[in-house]
């Protein structure tokens, strides 16, 4: 029996339709996942440099398939039992003569082979795609890596989706609640297990992820290129129990639902449920033969509006009560919960901030999409669907009052979850936080003037959708084409088509200094065009409202075109108009008054000038010595106006006959001076890239200075969505010249190398050769180039509105106010390097003076929180830095709070004597909590720490450049938090480095570097650079570290060139370091070199004389890894400490032991009775495995 | 007021023709509209009711041209539809309420009022808090006929009433359609006879689309006068009785076949003259057809 009902039903379900739109979906795309070489496109997995066939990719895009297919397999599954009931034919199958087992077994078995007959032609796909790729891409295949993903991912995955969704359908009997059910459980899925990305969880996430995606992650994590190009996935104990776990709780379920299944006809809850609702046995106040009593007939206006209410009311309710509605509402609730509120370990806990909660609540935008697009359609539908279309068609209601009663109760619902958001945000903030600065304005805006609308249009779109759709399905479907068309296509299309996105609003950035700034302008401008657009779509739908029996399109156009009145005419004509209207304003600003480039045509331009002006690169250039500005910031209009001169000095042994000036035509308007002190001719005008050649008609001489006078204009002219300059704020303007972000508002003298194409791929398209950024170690020009430019001497006049602070690098040595504004004049004599930053903004300042520093900073009036923090943090740095290496050069430090609208700024930024520190990093972290770390301090140390690494010291550019000024101000910074928070606090703090030195070494692109050749690495530069830095002073002391360092800061110290490069760093560290230990700076810098150390088992006995004798052995590997990844193993020869620790993790014993074997056993003696023991306890060396490095210990008894 | 339908025809896209050529004039009091299965009843109370458009063909009821003042139409318009449905999760009395505001009944006395005698006189009184997914099939045909007296109609449309009534509620909804058809327009779709010789004082028999005849139920009675006989047969001789007589209709009854034919004289052959029915005149001029 069982085999006959399997038969039929694997036979049924192969010829069904469904069965084939699957498996050519998940086949076409393994297909296309497998064949994309392309970087800008991504098709499930981005492979990067790797293997498209490597056997971590199939287990991922496999694994990953059976998440988003999942409600595929609920179909097949699902059906196979439902489809019974729903063409109520069980009551024929319930009568045959057959067991349970057989019927459910049958039906169970067969939904799950068809699901697996799919999978494997999804991974046929990714074989038959690896043939159209070109054979870098695609190494040889190998049968193992897909026999694995088969069989412990694949198999395991739809068994425990489909027991689990067979059971549902199998139990209620209806596929509506089974795919409620399913879209709760991704969602959850989502939320619970993808959404932790905290590091402690890991284990948890491995064994509780049923599709085996959170092992995968685990496992590879820290998997370089050739790891992942090679490895096999391990067979270890955590894919085996996770998949034991998974498939008995499938195992379970199945039996549950064995045990549960009746052939009943009807389910005894549902006879109940209807039976519900209580008879009265109130009697009646009619007699049969009473005659109707007589009522009031009103038509008045008021009377249509109460129907409509009625309507609505009605309506909203069956939606707020549908199953439905209540889990997507919970779930997203749920999502902003656990997001606002989870918080890594790693990262400092923020203050509740009410832009840090909206935020969050724009994150169920999926949640709410949905809540629209479902509700849009069974609201369209309802009178339908329940056949009582004809006797609600037949009452006198005009379509508005249909039509609108359906689209205010969606809204009504948007708007209802939009409450609750607000609510959940004020009791987030004010039960669980304490928090009480609750702006409701800003929710206001966020919630209704941004999100409720976005909703609403799309509302307007779907019920449009709906009522044009002769089956709700078909317009389920057509409302999902177009949410994904317009997330796609765009991707595809390089022009601008913000007014074709119907409901899209432009990105924006809201700022807690800023507000919505000059977004709030664009924002309304397109709020307002796509009202005006809904406006049309209501009135179509209005008039095309399906009041009869009649469906067909066709027919309903035509009779609308015979009904539509004057009002209607009116009304679209005075909306198109409108909305012409507002489009024709809206790309006016971007287009006309603004230029518009695309992404396209921005690459292309920077690989014109890459092409055109590489060849000056070469060609020396004097150097600016003198700057002298006069700035004019109108914040509220977004104006500047700069004034001022450069004195430029031929600083080589040769004529000077060409000065190359890069100057910015995007977002200066007008030049109106641009004047060399010597008769000049332009040789080369070209506008569009901002690249000028002056010819200067009598050589400049060596050892000669020349003076550059300008001025020149910067207009912000309407609104421009492409250009919006958000460095230009309303309250918090940002000027700079810092080299890395494109110095567009002074000029800029010689070849800009910043300005060329860095992606690889992009340089291949525009046909540029590989790119070098940095010159290697030994190249001459780079030597004699410094990395962040020339010292200058720096003067600077700046005014700003009567209610903000200007504040540029040097000393204020005046300021007053004229003509109501305010003016600041900075000077500056002793040089300071030329990365110069302006800031205007309304102010708070706090000042403290801390030996002979004077310390300000300037933050904003509601982010006072962490200030005294900041103060600490500097005057740590300063102390051990002036300690240490030399006294500070100036007398101010100035610390200045930016807008997050400031692209370039997420963190801090060091310029001479300032820095400035974005609004969302540092200033609003919570320091009162005590689960989270203080990252306040340190930042503000390492910040200060870069006044000597990086403008005293002032590196060359070659490779290894920011070893010098990252890595020594992370050492800095370190040893600060040592003296600060102790030991223990820096050593967790370290090992967090250290992991994330280690995840991030496996997506690095090209190849890694060791670390005095490193090229800019955040996690070279920073993560294993400071691990190094510690490991030296852990081997030679951090006395001897700073000597070192000192004697840089001394030959180097505001030096010309040549200029340090990481090579002068060694040597110095290698002149402190004894002979024994010299391969440890080898491996250290000049090298790639991890560990695996590993205690295996340690056991002590207690001695006569009441001490004990430990037993340990460990075992220690030592690899040396080259670019790609590759690990050779090599000896390990190394000093590394062995540690036994007692109770409370009391350090009984710490000392270095020379290890030259693989495995070595020790025995030590100790005073105290021991518990632990291991080696290399505190994670001096870099080790891909930390859990083993100790063992508890055993007891022997002799 | 009186209803008039001129001319109607109508062909759906799928080329059925559902109606053709129908002309009819109603007056006040109900009015039986009888036809076999898929003759066109239903599409003709459709295209009264506005929901259907006629290709061809005008109606008015009273001064209102139904075809173009479709709002005005429905103020003094109720139907019923053959197959209808309610949302399961509501009970009778909110429903009805909901219906009556719907139809313009401002006042919440007003309406409680309607309510409850509707609930009454349909018998639904007892379970009026009961939700509606527990209703049978007569409960809700009970309820939907209650939601057509709502908001003082003055033409009643009713497709099939009758279907999924046990005789005792037949009756009831005889009873009180008859109070209600006294001065307004009733229109009564149906295939069962009875329903038309009880209630109508004038009906119209529809086969294939097409009006057969129009004429009020007394007189097709009078017609067949005297003309209808009947007989006792064995099943196997009925098709030679089919070919040689006119037969009306025949019956079981008792496990015997009775055989029913329209003849002017006295057929002979042991028929006997009986008392000719509504039924006999409906059967007699649709198989004339």
């Amino acid at each position: 029996m069982f085999w006959t009902i399997y038969k039929h039903e694997l036979s049924e379900s192969i010829r069904s339709i469904s069965f084939y739109v699957f498996a050519i979906v998940l086949f076409g795309l393994a297909f296309l996942n497998a064949s994309n070489t392309s970087p800008g496109m991504i098709v499930i997995i981005q492979h990067g440099q790797s293997l498209h066939n490597a056997p971590l990719f199939i287990a991922q895009f496999m694994a990953i398939m059976s998440v988003f297919t999942l409600l595929f397999t609920v179909r097949i599954v699902g059906r196979s039992v439902t489809k019974d009931f729903q063409a109520s034919i069980h009551d024929l199958y319930f009568t045959l003569p057959m067991s349970k087992t057989a019927y459910l077994g049958g039906r169970f078995f067969a939904g799950v082979s068809v699901n697996i007959i799919i999978y494997i032609g999804a991974l046929s796909g990714i074989i038959i795609g690896c043939l159209f790729i070109d054979e870098k891409y695609c190494g040889p295949h190998q049968l193992s890596a897909y026999l694995f993903t088969l069989f412990i991912i694949l198999i395991p995955n739809i068994i425990i989706v489909g027991s689990i969704f067979f059971s549902l359908a199998t139990l209620t009997r209806k596929m509506v609640s089974t795919y409620i059910i399913s879209v709760a459980f991704l969602m959850i899925y989502f939320i619970i297990v993808v959404g932790i990305s905290d590091k402690s969880y890991e284990t948890f996430k491995v064994i509780a992820d049923p599709f085996g995606i959170g092992f995968l992650e685990v496992v590879s994590k820290y998997w370089t290129i050739a790891d992942i190009n090679h490895n096999l996935i391990p067979l270890n104990k955590l894919i085996i129990f996770n998949r034991g776990i998974w498939l008995s709780v499938s195992l379970i379920i199945l039996f549950f639902t064995w045990r549960k299944f009746k052939f009943v006809s009807e389910l005894k809850s549902k006879e109940k449920r209807l039976l519900k609702g209580k008879k009265t046995s109130e009697s009646a106040i009619y007699e049969m033969n009473d005659s109707i009593p007589p009522c009031a007939i009103s038509d008045s206006y008021i009377a249509q509006l109460q129907k409509c209410y009625n309507l609505i009311i009605i309506e909203f309710k069956r939606i707020v009560f549908h199953p439905a509605f209540i889990l997507i509402t919970i779930l997203a609730m749920l999502q902003i919960s656990i997001n606002f509120n989870g918080h890594n370990v790693t990262e400092s806990l923020k203050y509740p901030l009410t832009s840090t909660y909206l935020d969050q609540v724009r994150s169920i935008d999926l949640f709410l999409i949905s809540l629209t697009l479902i509700f849009c359609g069974i609201v369209v539908w309802r009178e339908r669907d329940y056949k009582s279309n004809e006797l609600y068609d037949i009452i006198a209601l005009p379509n508005w009052i249909t039509y609108s009663s359906k689209l205010i109760s969606v809204v009504a619902i948007q708007l209802y979850v939009l409450i609750l958001c607000f609510l959940l945000g004020v009791f987030t903030q004010v039960v669980i936080y304490g928090y009480t600065r609750i702006e409701v304005v800003l929710y206001l805006k966020s919630l209704i003037g941004i999100q409720l609308l976005k909703y609403f249009y799309l509302a307007v779109l779907f019920i449009f959708v709906q009522n044009l759709a002769n089956n709700k399905y078909i317009g389920y479907l057509v409302c999902v084409i177009i949410i994904l068309t317009g997330v796609i296509l765009p991707q595809y299309i390089d022009s601008d088509i913000s007014l074709f996105q119907f409901g899209t609003l432009p990105d924006y950035i809201y700022s807690n200094l800023n507000g919505f700034g000059h977004f709030a302008v664009i924002l309304t401008w397109y709020n307002l065009y796509w009202l005006f657009l809904a406006g049309i779509i209501i009135s179509i739908s209005n008039i095309l409202w399906r009041r009869s029996n009649e469906m067909g399109l066709k027919f309903r156009i035509k009779n609308a075109l015979n009904n539509i009145n004057r009002k209607d005419r009116m009304s679209l004509t005075v909306l198109t108009i409108l909305c012409l209207l507002t489009g024709c304003y809206i790309y006016y600003n971007n287009h006309v008054l603004n230029k518009f480039i695309t992404k396209n045509e921005q690459k292309l331009m920077l690989a014109t000038y890459e092409k055109k002006y590489k060849q000056y690169q070469s060609y020396t250039q004097p150097i600016v010595t003198n700057v002298n500005l006069k700035v004019d910031i109108y914040p509220e209009e977004r104006d500047v106006f700069i004034e001022g001169f450069y004195i430029l000095k031929n600083n080589t042994h040769h004529n000077i006959n060409d000065v190359y000036v890069g100057l910015s035509d995007r977002k200066i308007t007008r030049i109106n001076r641009f004047d060399f002190s010597s008769e000049t001719e332009i040789t080369c005008e070209d506008k569009e890239l901002g690249f000028y050649v002056y010819h200067l008609h009598e050589p400049l001489l060596p050892g000669v200075e020349i003076r550059l006078d300008f001025s020149f204009e910067i207009f912000t002219h309407g609104f421009s969505i492409n250009n919006p300059m958000n460095e230009l704020a309303n309250n918090g303007t940002v000027i700079t010249n810092f080299p890395l972000l494109s110095p567009e508002y002074l000029p800029q003298i010689g070849y800009n190398q910043y300005l060329e194409l860095s992606n690889q791929y992009d340089r291949e398209q525009y046909d540029l050769p590989e790119r070098d950024q940095y010159f290697s170690l030994n190249d001459s020009i780079g030597i004699y180039t410094p990395l962040l430019r020339d010292l200058v001497v720096y003067e600077a006049v700046i005014s700003t509105d009567r209610l903000q602070t200007a504040v540029t690098n040097g000393d204020l040595i005046e300021s007053w106010s004229e003509n109501d504004r305010n003016y600041f004049h900075f000077k500056n004599d002793f040089p300071i390097n030329n990365t110069l930053i302006i800031h205007s903004g309304e102010f708070q300042v706090a000042k403290e003076t801390h030996k002979d520093l004077n310390i300000e900073v300037y933050y904003n009036k509601n982010h006072a929180y962490n200030i005294q923090r900041i103060m600490d943090g500097i005057k740590s740095a300063y102390d051990y830095c002036s300690l240490n290496y030399s006294p500070y050069a100036y007398k101010n430090l100035r610390v200045v709070e930016v807008p997050n609208c400031w692209a370039f700024l997420r963190g801090a930024l060091s310029t001479p004597t300032n820095f400035s520190w974005c609004e969302d990093e540092g200033f609003i972290d919570d320091l009162q909590n005590e689960s989270s770390p203080d990252f306040v301090f340190p930042i503000a140390a390492h910040e200060m720490a870069h006044q000597w690494w990086g403008y005293t010291v002032r590196p060359a550019t070659v490779q290894g450049a920011e070893f010098i000024v990252e890595t020594m101000a992370m050492w800095v910074q370190v040893m600060c938090m040592k003296q600060e928070q102790g030991l223990e606090k820096t050593r967790e703090y370290l090992k967090y480095e250290m992991s994330d030195y280690l995840r991030s070494r496996s997506s690095e692109t090209y190849e890694e570097q060791p670390l005095i050749k490193s090229e800019g690495q955040g996690y070279l530069i920073y993560r294993k650079g400071v691990l190094a830095m510690f490991a030296l002073q852990d081997y030679i002391g951090e006395k001897a570290v700073n000597a070192a360092l000192k004697s840089i800061v001394r030959e180097f110290g505001f030096k010309d060139a040549p200029y340090p490069t990481s090579l002068d760093l060694l040597e110095a560290f290698r002149s402190v370091t004894p002979d024994s230990l010299q391969y440890v700076i080898t491996d250290l810098f000049e090298n790639i070199t991890l560990y695996e150390n590993e205690a295996e088992a340690a056991t002590y006995t207690k001695l006569a004389n009441g001490k004990y004798i430990v037993t340990l052995t460990i075992s220690s590997q030592k690899f040396i890894i080259d670019g790609t990844g590759f690990s050779n193993e090599i000896q390990v020869n190394d000093n590394i400490n062995i540690a036994i620790f007692g109770e409370n993790n009391e350090e009984l014993y710490l000392k270095k032991h020379k290890i030259n074997e693989t495995r070595t056993t020790f025995d030590i003696i100790v005073d105290k009775k021991p518990k632990k023991a291991g080696i290399d306890p505190y994670f001096i060396l870099i080790d891909r495995n930390l859990e083993n490095n100790t063992v508890y210990l055993k007891t022997e008894f002799p | 007021m009186d209803l008039e339908i001129r001319n109607l025809s109508k062909t759906f896209a799928n080329g059925v023709v559902a109606l053709k050529n129908v002309s009819l004039d109603i007056q006040t009091g109900m009015f039986g509209l009888l036809g076999p299965n898929g003759a066109g009843k239903t599409t003709l109370m459709r295209i009264v009711a506005t929901l259907l458009e006629a290709d061809k063909g005008n109606i008015h009821f009273g001064d209102i041209n139904v075809r173009k003042e479709k709002i005005r139409l429905k103020k003094v318009m109720s139907y019923l539809p053959q197959e209808f449905g309610f949302y399961p999760k509501t009970n009778a009395v909110s429903l009805l309420d909901h219906f009556a505001r719907l139809k313009g009944i401002q006042d919440r006395k007003d309406r409680k009022q309607i309510v409850e005698f509707l609930l009454t006189r349909v018998n639904l009184w007892d379970t009026r808090k009961q939700k509606l997914g527990s209703y049978s099939g007569g409960m809700k045909q009970r309820l939907g006929i209650a939601q057509v007296l709502i908001g003082n109609p003055e033409l009643i449309i009713v497709d099939e009433p009758t279907a999924g009534l046990d005789p005792a509620e037949r009756n009831r909804f005889h009873n009180l359609l008859s109070e209600i058809g006294e001065d307004i327009v009733v229109i009564l779709s149906t295939h069962i006879v009875e329903d038309v010789s009880v209630l109508c004082s004038n009906m119209a028999i529809i086969d294939k689309g097409e009006i057969l005849l129009t004429e009020k139920p007394l007189n097709i009675l009078s017609a067949l006068k005297e003309k209808i006989w009947e007989r006792e047969i064995k099943k196997t001789e009925l098709s030679g009785y089919e070919a040689k007589y006119k037969v009306v209709s025949t019956k079981l009854f008792a496990g015997k076949t009775i055989v029913r034919i329209h003849s002017k004289e006295n057929p002979g052959n042991e028929f006997s003259i009986s008392q000719p029915t509504l039924e006999d005149g409906y059967f007699y001029h649709l198989s004339r057809n």
